[in-house]
């Protein structure tokens, strides 16, 4: 592996990590979302609020059977499309959408290079 | 009576229907049924319109994405998202997984899962998105009922066709 796939493996394995931990907080709010199945998700009836993680606030909103988070400080995005999806499997929509959203540069590439391998 | 009419042919029959029913214009993809009943996932036969035990014996149909209602308010929808999978629907056609919807108890049908793609292809002008209906009990019914009511007062009307629901 050379210094640009490391540096693409960490940008992704950081996206996968921080939807994985932001879901953990949510469940503080909104309970266990293992146990619920896709009609019960969808059902959930906290829409919409505010999170702390890392020491920053993040504002989630429910999108079908996900959620959205987006850092109130500096606008990152993280969109956990489909909450019984397992987190390691990178929807390429929402990552681009978390890339973008940092303002990365070659963005394509780092797409091209995850769609490669995790597609 | 519901507007379920997950096997016929011809999709103008489908449409009258459907409007008939007051309920969504279903269609199955690829007009391949024979008869008024479709086979699932295990290859075995389920009348069309009939409740599935389970999420995994849901069935794919196509359905006119403006009969559709959300369960999302204005507040809820990412005006970005749904611009940009809007112009790749224009270029593309339908793009991504099927939708997720469950009949209400007027016969209308809920978006579950997909908003975005489905207000996407209303603005992209495509009138059919192939749709998952899943079965849901009488008191999810009314949850989703509930939320349909919430999201057409919250502005759902930008992105969907809200005032059918009431009709």
């Amino acid at each position: 592996m050379n210094n640009k796939e490391q540096i693409y493996e960490d940008i992704i394995e950081t996206f996968v990590d921080k939807k994985r931990q932001l879901v953990a907080q949510l469940e503080i709010e909104i309970g266990k979302i293992e146990k619920m199945n896709m009609i019960e998700i969808s059902l959930l009836s906290n829409k919409n609020g505010l999170l702390q993680f890392n020491s920053q606030k993040w504002s989630y909103k429910k999108h079908g059977i996900g959620y959205r988070f987006e850092n109130t400080i500096n606008g990152e995005i993280v969109e956990v499309g489909n909450l019984l999806m397992s987190f390691d499997e990178i929807d390429f929509f929402h990552f681009e959408e978390y890339l973008e959203s940092l303002n990365m540069q070659d963005i394509h590439l780092v797409l091209e290079y995850a769609k490669m391998n995790y597609g | 009576m519901g507007g379920v009419i997950g096997s016929i042919n011809a999709p103008t029959i489908g449409a009258i229907i459907g409007g008939l029913l007051g309920g969504a214009i279903l269609t199955a993809p690829g007009d391949t049924p024979k008869s008024d009943k479709q086979k699932g996932k295990d290859g075995s036969i389920a009348a069309a319109g009939s409740p599935q035990p389970d999420d995994e014996d849901e069935k794919v149909v196509s359905v006119d994405p403006k009969s559709l209602f959300s369960r999302q308010g204005k507040n809820e929808m990412t005006g970005t998202s749904v611009n940009k999978i809007a112009k790749s629907m224009s270029k593309n056609g339908y793009v991504g997984k099927p939708i997720t919807i469950a009949k209400l108890g007027n016969g209308k049908f809920a978006i579950v899962d997909g908003h975005h793609r489905v207000a996407a292809a209303i603005r992209a002008g495509i009138s059919n998105v192939p749709a998952n209906v899943v079965n849901v009990s009488r008191a999810q019914s009314s949850a989703y009922m509930a939320d349909v009511f919430d999201a057409i007062a919250n502005g759902a009307g930008k992105y969907f066709s809200s005032s059918r629901f009431y009709r």
